[in-house]
């Protein structure tokens, strides 16, 4: 967290205490000697100035013996962030005398020094043009570098502007958040963040204009955003459409920690690593893990390089282990791994770090018309005839579905469900139809839903899912009641948290299992993480990535482990 | 007598005790259904008094003309000896002008308008008149499955609306035949005007299916061979009263090993149905209170003390606990089968574990076909499900464990006149709903968990029959505080679209207590133990080990029991192991070698756990990873009986409580004599220090030999140091005193408090028929609710 660091060296020149400062083991200490009055107004001081972020676990004030702190500075990265609470409201509010200076001068976070080339130069009718400019025309191009990297475009507009796949919202009138979205209060705390990171939420039943199932939502990232957005809530716009990129992707809560799906492409992560390799460098999925003595770095690549290896679930296994200092500790996990892009698997590694491949995930039929081929002749027959006599609309939705790249991801197997359900849909893409059903999922109130039946079937090397059977039971209660797609949709994923459960107990019974790794991009569904969460946290100790997202660098990261060639 | 009566006689017209009047008398209570009018009319015929008498959705009208003397006596007949189903809540007197063209006294058809205020009869066991007809072959009930007469009979599970009648009812579609229909047309017979009144020529009928739906037989031979295929261990089916019951042959320990293996009931206890008190007896002893339950006209199950010696039942009916729940035939297709049958039967509610009962025999194929090997269903729809109630005594009063047919609806009078309809929606568990109208507060029967889309139906379902009895349309809601139950999600969800509702959210552990201050129509402050399972807490943990001191406007949690760590939620409920390893890990959290320290404990239970179970649940215990802090005594229960290694996996609620009960009921005399254990509980700043305690347990399991007599001797110590404990605080205050949740269903702990109270002199607050388990919650809401409305 370099702010906090920042803000830890700022309190080490005050002069009014003597005050160290120590950073271990991912902590910020500031320690301070003084009265008590005066102790307790530092503590204030401290509460105003540290702002919340997404990676804060815990904070607390103890009464210490000696101190342990040094009156060095901590070293810390580029600050990113260019305002704060304290600047915010002068430089961010339009009553202000100050409004819309985004030179400002801010004696806590320094923002005006971290202006971007492109927004350094922008005046506040400049800001005003570009607001008028958006409401008149409905679009507005952002000066390259102002949001996204210099060579990537970015745009806001007051219309969708993407045919399919999730939009993503600037929200201009935070405080409008709750009548057009559902929130909890650690979303709304994570959107106020340092960070000011996308977070998913589902639009309030009935909207007149949020009619998408999803929308990722994202509070202004820097000061000149901040003045377009006070400038747009004046005009009665509380949210405008933003289109970057190369922006980082939607924050995950896993448990009460928030994960990284895809992390700002633009920045380079270091790890410390105690463990030596088994590779110098790896390069997969658009990033490069380099080892140099005592620390691992991952930066992307210019070209995407290689997309895709066969044991993806086991480089995000390792680059877990790595994060979490387990490489070497003869600890037996288990992985549980669903990516939208390379499939699902589940992995196990026993105290011998011995590897076990044990499911994957099946490959759907691409085309719908294959799918309701295999559904009309499975075991599932009879009962997908009535199905067909009842529904023959969403039969033909269904023939018209085209899987394309998802024919081996929980996502695809979720956009048949949302046209089974005939869940409404920007699209026929399956991001879209994805994303209508998880949406449907969190519509449900209340634990109790129908059990799918996710029916294991072998091979010769690992298990897979009967999909057949397990749409066949989402066709049965379909036609048993009406009116119940919620409830389906939390069935769905409640249930497949439920055989996971039962998996892992199996494999705990056989070779006992000490930690359970979640990773994958399917884990930005809340439902499903959620309900993984309750039903194999409450037996086995979870651990994922934070420092590297959950489905990116850390294959890079993870990839200097394999025990196999690899493959460039 | 009830206070509501209106006794005063109205102004008179003459003085004379010979002078003719004119009374319209206005009956409320529980009147219909329960041959209260055939009684107003031999009564009156009897008297010779003329005028006629009605149903009506208040109650019954009775008209009444003759010498004043005559009507006196009738209205004192009336109120001191009702009908035996009966129960007058109040009786109003108004004086008419005479009328001159009566000629005799007459009963009138119903009247139906005006919203309900009738209370809805339970279901009754079948009276000696028709079990004497039942078994006398010149009667035309002989060996007839369905005699019923106003006196008995169903009532609740065949309503469809009030009034009372016949169309209203699931009897509505069997025409009578004529004598039948002479009987119920006769004033003076006792079936006159019995809505279920029928016999073998016009009315419902048995037949038993086989596994695959094909039917075998009917009527009489329908019972015959349903009891061949009992006794050759097979498992059936049986539809009684409220739902279907799966039965077996008690004796056939293959039967009974098979039943529990069909349902994945490995541990539960089994209920039996006893063909007599005689049969009862000698599986189980009891009180001559406890014998006066048995046969009592509810047929509740009631809890026995199992007989040692007997070797006629299978072990597995009631394995590893020292009580039976028995029951005795309520029905006269019970009647039948048990006299054919001979020898104690399992009838245990036919449903899938922790949902509804089940009434339909569509559903008995559906959802147990792979359990029973034949069904003996009928004809005559279950319109309301009721399941059995369960009741025991303690220090030979009732409490009633689970409240239902027999009980429930259980109507209870209030005094004040409720304008506006209240609604109480229970809790998650063991959920009942109650609510209050006009001078009633009424409770239905026992719905069940609502941990099921099943269940959540029947909730609604069994609310829309009390909305429709009684036109119930609530103007205030009470739920639980809890957000995630479904009652709590219900209620919002109404009160979003119903503006003018007002919604009152209720701590779970309050609403325990208030429950025991309705029961004893008491308002003012009492001091509560409210010691159960968890609930949710004002201050967002989990309680349910606390003492209150409340009253109907609000409590303050005077004592609370220190937090016991869930490893794993909800888990640490089902594997108490977790909580004896949490409480460890607790005990030896400021040991520099922790973990090593619990693992070098010389305690079997702990041995016995793989390392690695162990290492995980401690890295997710010190990391609070999937951890929560509970209050609750009764996850103490758990995490003591799994130390004593009573307990591995819970079978079912309150199974731990049970174990620890019947460790501590096997020590005799002589041995509580010599080696009896005393543990404290100490107090401390409104904490009880359970460190403190389970030190003393863990030395003595330690310092003794591992065997039944020390999980014995630790047993009672532990139990008798609650009751110390409640003893204690309770002896600081002058409030009466209240024991609930469902943690003082366990016998040994709540007559040791009860006695140890009593000699203290505090004034004890019985929870009569409302239970204190969960079951209770409903009522207890209910009775904050009519405190906070406008009256």
């Amino acid at each position: 967290m370099p702010l906090y660091a920042h803000l830890c060296n700022q309190y080490l020149k005050r002069e009014s205490f003597d005050i160290h400062i120590r950073h271990q083991a991912g902590c910020y200490f500031i320690e301070a000697e003084g009265e008590q009055a005066g102790l307790e107004r530092l503590a204030d001081d401290i509460a105003a100035d540290f702002l919340i972020s997404t990676w804060l676990t815990d904070s607390k004030i103890e009464l210490i013996d000696k101190l342990r702190g040094s009156k060095t500075p901590l070293p810390h990265a580029e600050l990113q962030h260019d305002y704060c609470q304290h600047c915010q409201p002068r430089l961010g509010e339009r009553q202000s005398p100050q409004f819309a200076r985004l030179d400002l001068a801010c004696d806590h976070c320094h923002g005006e020094q971290r202006l971007s080339p492109s927004g350094q130069g922008l005046t506040r009718s400049d800001l005003q043009a570009m607001a008028r400019r958006l409401l008149e025309s409905g679009c507005l191009n952002l000066p390259a570098g102002l949001l996204s990297s210099q060579a990537a475009a970015s745009q806001l507009s007051l219309r969708s502007v993407q045919p399919s796949g999730r939009e993503r919202l600037l929200i201009c009138n935070p405080g409008a958040l709750n009548s057009h979205f559902h929130l909890n209060d650690s979303q709304i705390l994570a959107l106020s963040s340092v960070e000011k990171p996308f977070i998913t939420a589902r639009p309030v039943a009935g909207h007149a204009k949020l009619t998408a199932p999803l929308y990722d939502l994202c509070f202004a990232r820097n000061r000149a955003l901040l003045v377009l957005a006070e400038l747009l809530r004046e005009e009665g716009v509380d949210w405008v459409y933003i289109d970057a990129p190369d922006l980082a992707t939607s924050l995950v809560q896993i448990g009460d920690h928030w994960v990284e799906v895809n992390p700002d492409k633009r920045v380079a992560v270091c790890l410390p690593c105690r463990v030596e390799p088994l590779h110098d460098d790896a390069e997969l999925a658009g990033y490069c893990a380099r080892w140099q003595r005592g620390s691992i770095r991952v930066e992307p690549l210019d070209s995407p390089g290689v997309i895709k290896h066969e044991s993806m679930s086991l480089c995000a296994l390792h680059s877990v282990n790595l994060e979490h200092q387990q490489l070497k500790r003869a600890d037996a996990s288990i992985i549980l791994y669903f990516s939208k892009t390379h499939g699902g698997q589940i992995d196990t590694l026993d105290s011998q770090q011995q590897v076990e491949h044990f499911f994957s995930l099946p490959v759907l039929p691409g085309r719908g018309e294959e799918i309701v081929a295999s559904l009309e002749q499975g075991r599932q027959g009879r009962i997908w005839q009535k199905f067909s006599q009842r529904y023959p609309e969403t039969v033909r939705r269904l023939q018209s579905l085209d899987l394309g790249q998802s024919s081996q991801t929980l996502s695809g197997l979720w956009a048949i469900a949302a046209v089974l359900l005939d869940l409404g849909s920007r699209s026929m893409a399956v991001a879209d139809l994805s994303d209508a059903l998880i949406a449907e999922a969190m519509r449900h109130q209340g634990t109790n839903s129908p059990r799918i039946d996710y029916p294991l079937v072998s091979n010769e090397t690992h298990s897979s899912l009967d999909w057949c059977k397990t749409l066949g039971t989402v066709i049965s209660f379909r036609l048993a009641e009406e009116g119940n797609s919620a409830k389906l949709a939390f069935g769905m994923m409640d249930s497949l948290a439920d055989f996971l459960s039962q998996w892992i107990e199996f494999f705990d019974n056989k070779i006992g299992i000490n930690t359970v790794v979640l990773a994958g991009s399917e884990f930005s569904n809340e439902v499903l993480t959620r309900r993984i969460t309750l039903r194999v946290g409450k037996n086995f100790p979870l651990k994922f990535n934070q420092l590297l997202g959950i489905d990116s660098n850390n294959y890079a990261a993870g990839a200097l482990y394999l025990h196999q060639r690899r493959r460039k | 007598m009830p206070d509501s009566y209106a006794a005063a006689v109205p102004n008179e017209a003459g003085t004379g005790t010979n002078c003719a009047q004119r009374l319209q008398l206005s009956v409320t209570g529980i009147v219909q259904g329960v041959g209260f009018r055939p009684y107003v009319y031999r009564l009156a015929t009897t008297l010779k008094l003329t005028g006629f008498t009605f149903n009506h959705s208040r109650g019954v009208t009775i008209e009444l003309q003759g010498q004043r003397v005559l009507l006196s006596r009738f209205v004192t007949t009336l109120t001191d000896m009702p009908p035996p189903l009966a129960r007058i809540d109040s009786i109003s007197q108004k004086i008419l002008t005479l009328s001159n063209d009566e000629t005799g006294f007459s009963i009138h058809n119903s009247e139906a308008k005006q919203s309900a205020q009738v209370a809805v009869s339970a279901d009754k066991s079948s009276c000696s008149d028709c079990i004497r007809e039942l078994n006398d072959p010149g009667n035309r009930h002989y060996r007839y499955p369905f005699v019923n007469c106003t006196n008995c009979g169903p009532r609740y599970t065949l309503i469809n609306a009030l009034p009372y009648d016949r169309p209203n009812t699931s009897m509505g579609s069997f025409t009578m035949c004529q004598d039948c229909q002479q009987a119920y047309d006769d004033p003076l017979d006792r079936r006159y005007h019995a809505q279920p009144v029928s016999c073998p020529r016009c009315g419902p009928q048995i037949r038993l299916f086989d596994q695959d739906q094909s039917l075998l037989s009917e009527k009489d031979q329908a019972l015959t061979d349903c009891v061949t295929r009992i006794k050759a261990g097979e498992i059936v089916a049986i539809k009684g009263l409220g739902g279907f019951h799966l039965v077996c042959d008690a004796t056939h320990d293959g039967a009974v090993e098979r039943l529990r293996a069909r349902k994945n009931r490995p541990k539960k206890p089994f209920a039996l149905m006893c063909q007599d008190i005689e049969m009862a007896q000698t599986l189980a002893t009891g009180s001559e209170f406890e014998w006066q339950l048995l046969v009592s006209a509810e047929r509740p199950i009631t809890l026995l003390q199992k007989r040692n010696n007997q070797d006629v039942l299978s072990p597995a009916v009631a394995p590893d606990i020292d009580k039976l729940g028995v029951f005795l035939p309520y029905t006269p297709l019970h009647q039948l089968l048990m006299q054919q049958l001979g020898r104690p039967l399992v009838a245990t509610s036919a449903n899938r574990s922790g949902e509804p009962i089940i009434c339909h025999l569509d559903a008995i194929y559906q959802q147990l076909g792979e359990v029973v090997d034949a069904v003996l269903d009928h004809n005559r729809p279950i319109l309301n499900g009721c399941d059995d109630s369960v009741v025991q005594a303690v220090n030979d009063q009732l409490q009633v464990l689970r409240l239902a047919r027999g009980y429930a609806p259980l109507t209870l009078p209030i005094k004040q006149k409720l304008s506006q309809h209240v609604l109480a929606v229970g809790a998650q568990q063991k959920n009942c709903i109650a609510f209050g109208f006009a001078h009633n507060l009424v409770v239905s029967p026992h719905i069940g968990d609502l941990f099921s889309l099943e269940a959540e139906h029947y909730f609604r379902q069994t609310l829309a029959t009390f909305e429709r009895l009684y036109q119930l349309s609530p103007q205030h809601i009470i739920f639980d505080r809890h957000p995630d139950y479904a009652t709590s999600r219900w209620s919002q969800n109404y009160l979003l679209s119903h503006a003018s509702v007002t919604g009152f959210p209720l701590q779970h552990h309050y609403a325990h207590l208030l429950s025991v201050m309705a029961v004893n129509d008491y308002s003012q402050t009492v001091l509560g133990f409210t010691f159960d399972g968890t609930g949710l807490g004002d201050d967002g943990r989990l309680w349910g080990g606390e003492a209150l001191l409340a009253d109907t406007q609000g409590y303050r949690r005077i004592a609370q029991l220190a937090p016991i760590t869930l490893i794993g939620h909800e888990q640490a409920i089902k594997d108490p192991r977790r909580i004896m390893l949490a409480l460890l890990f607790a005990q030896h959290a400021d040991s520099e070698q922790g973990l090593d320290s619990v693992l070098a404990l010389d305690l079997p239970a702990v041995k016995k756990l793989p390392q690695q179970l162990i290492h995980n649940l401690y890295r997710l215990w010190k990391n609070r990873a999937a951890c929560i802090e509970t209050s609750s005594i009764g996850r103490l229960f758990d995490g003591v009986a799994a130390m004593l290694g009573l307990i591995e996996q819970t079978q079912f609620e309150g199974q731990g409580g049970m174990l620890l009960e019947t460790a501590a009921n096997r020590l005799t005399p002589a041995q509580i004599d010599r080696d009896s254990l005393q543990f404290e509980l100490p107090l401390i700043d409104g904490v009880w220090q359970t460190n403190y305690l389970l030190a003393q347990i863990i030395t003595a399991l330690q310092a003794r030999p591992h065997n039944d007599l020390t999980q014995s001797l630790i047993a009672k110590g532990f139990m008798d140091a609650l009751a110390v404990a409640v003893t204690a605080l309770a002896r600081q205050y002058s409030h009466p005193v209240a024991l609930c949740g469902g943690v003082f269903q366990n016998r040994y702990l709540l007559e040791l408090c009860q006695q140890q109270l009593a000699e203290v002199g505090c004034n004890y607050l019985a929870s009569k028929q409302i239970p204190i388990n969960d079951g209770g919650i409903a009522l207890g809401q209910l009775w904050y609710g009519i405190h906070q409305v406008p009256k």
